[in-house]
């Protein structure tokens, strides 16, 4: 560990955690600097990705045994998979040899066989052969395994936390679980449709805190989310946590010849930092979102639909998503212009409609004070 | 019908035959190759094959034997 928020501070003229915690009271953002300073790229890799739980892929990924799913957390690169004795277990996708990866695509097999020179681990993690090691006087096998990380699984998606000590994710979450159970159980028979990606220029931080509110849906949705879904204040609920932050809208535009009654609406689930799932009325999704540079980022959306659901319908709520993430990159790839100028400090939080802001920038500056 | 001989001497644990075919071959808990199934079924010859060509060892050869 090279640096401190401390450390940084007098570099960008921040001001203590506790004023900073005390101006967002007031509704004042975290300060420009915390969305393009490399320093704090670097601090949020430590003591924000290395350790929180993050979405690594759907149960069916890893469903029997030999299974394993490669994805990343932060900058660290994350194999699961599903051992001969049943267990799901999570290992950091890197070699013990040469820093190699273990596999760069999920797949099934009984062991895994590092491609590079051809070390091989149980789905346990251990170190079965590394050949010629033979012919090592002091090189034993049995000492050597592939670095744990934790491992949940939150109703049909599976989690993973770097840390292999972490707090359970079930306890981490536990206040949004009377809502999520419900929605993940609607969810659950849907089937994948696509995969969603974009490149944003921008610190992830933006898009996230995007995701998160809806005082935008009205202007920047106005022909995709915001015309589909009721986002005015009196109809559009937020509730928000140290860790999750939850959504939840009416359907405002009826297809064609649909009985409005028993429709759910909306709903949507955050977790700290990166991870959310929804399901509307037609279309679910899950995603997230990852810091690539100080500056650059990525996000993923898996979108699953209803078996037996109007091809048409499904196709076009599909690309309302897709439109109103369009718009999102788009705004935040501007927002990023105005972080970078150095004339506008901070902004200003309109605390009624943006109070997930507050949540998600005071859990980050905690973590990063840490 | 064809069968795989195994010379266990010669075996180094590359677990290459384990990638080729892996409902053949295994490592056991000796580092070395372990037979699933010694003899080998048509449908099978082509991955086997793969797996005994790919062993930097050399350890693993085919017979071809009346049926």
């Amino acid at each position: 560990m090279a640096i401190s928020l401390d450390d940084v501070r007098d570099r960008y003229a921040l001001p203590s955690v506790d004023r900073l915690l005390s101006d967002l009271d007031a509704g004042e953002t975290l300060p420009a600097p915390f969305y393009y300073a490399p320093e704090i790229h670097q601090l949020e890799q430590e003591k924000i990705f290395s350790k929180s739980w993050q979405y690594a892929c759907h149960e069916s990924a890893v469903a029997k045994p030999g299974d394993y799913a490669v994805t990343r957390a932060g900058a660290i690169p994350i194999i699961v998979t599903h051992g001969r004795d049943g267990q799901l277990r999570g290992f950091v996708n890197v070699c013990r040899h040469r820093l190699h990866s273990i596999a760069e695509e999920n797949g099934n097999k009984p062991l895994l066989q590092c491609p590079y020179h051809g070390w091989t681990y149980g789905l346990d993690g251990k170190l079965k052969t590394a050949p010629r090691s033979q012919r090592e006087p002091n090189f034993d096998c049995s000492t050597i395994s592939l670095e744990p990380v934790s491992v949940e699984r939150w109703d049909q998606w599976i989690f993973v936390n770097p840390d292999p000590n972490a707090a359970p994710l079930a306890t981490v979450t536990a206040d949004i679980r009377s809502r999520t159970d419900e929605l993940n159980e609607d969810l659950r028979d849907y089937e994948f449709q696509i995969r969603y990606e974009y490149d944003m220029e921008c610190n992830w931080k933006l898009w996230a805190e995007n995701a998160v509110e809806c005082y935008h849906c009205p202007t920047l949705h106005s022909t995709s989310f915001g015309k589909t879904y009721h986002t005015s204040p009196d109809d559009y609920a937020i509730d928000s946590s140290d860790n999750t932050i939850w959504h939840a809208g009416p359907i405002k535009w009826l297809p064609t010849n649909v009985d409005p009654e028993g429709l759910k609406g909306f709903r949507f689930a955050f977790t700290f930092p990166s991870s959310f799932f929804a399901l509307d009325d037609y279309v679910g999704f899950i995603g997230s979102i990852q810091p690539v540079g100080p500056q650059k980022s990525w996000a993923f959306v898996d979108m699953y639909a209803k078996p037996g659901a109007d091809p048409i319908v499904v196709k076009e709520w599909l690309d309302m998503w897709d439109r109103t993430l369009i718009e999102d990159k788009r705004a935040t790839d501007i927002q990023q212009i105005g972080y970078n100028s150095g004339r506008v400090r901070s902004g200003r939080l309109l605390l009624d409609s943006e109070s997930p802001l507050q949540s998600f920038m005071r859990t980050a500056v905690t973590a990063l004070s840490s | 019908m064809t069968k795989i001989l195994v010379d266990l001497g010669k075996c180094q644990g590359y677990a290459n035959c384990v990638v080729a075919a892996p409902d053949i071959f295994d490592l056991g808990d000796s580092g070395k190759v372990d037979l699933l199934e010694a003899t080998v079924a048509d449908d099978r010859l082509a991955d086997v094959r793969e797996g005994v060509r790919s062993c930097p060892a050399a350890a693993l050869t085919l017979e071809e034997t009346a049926s």
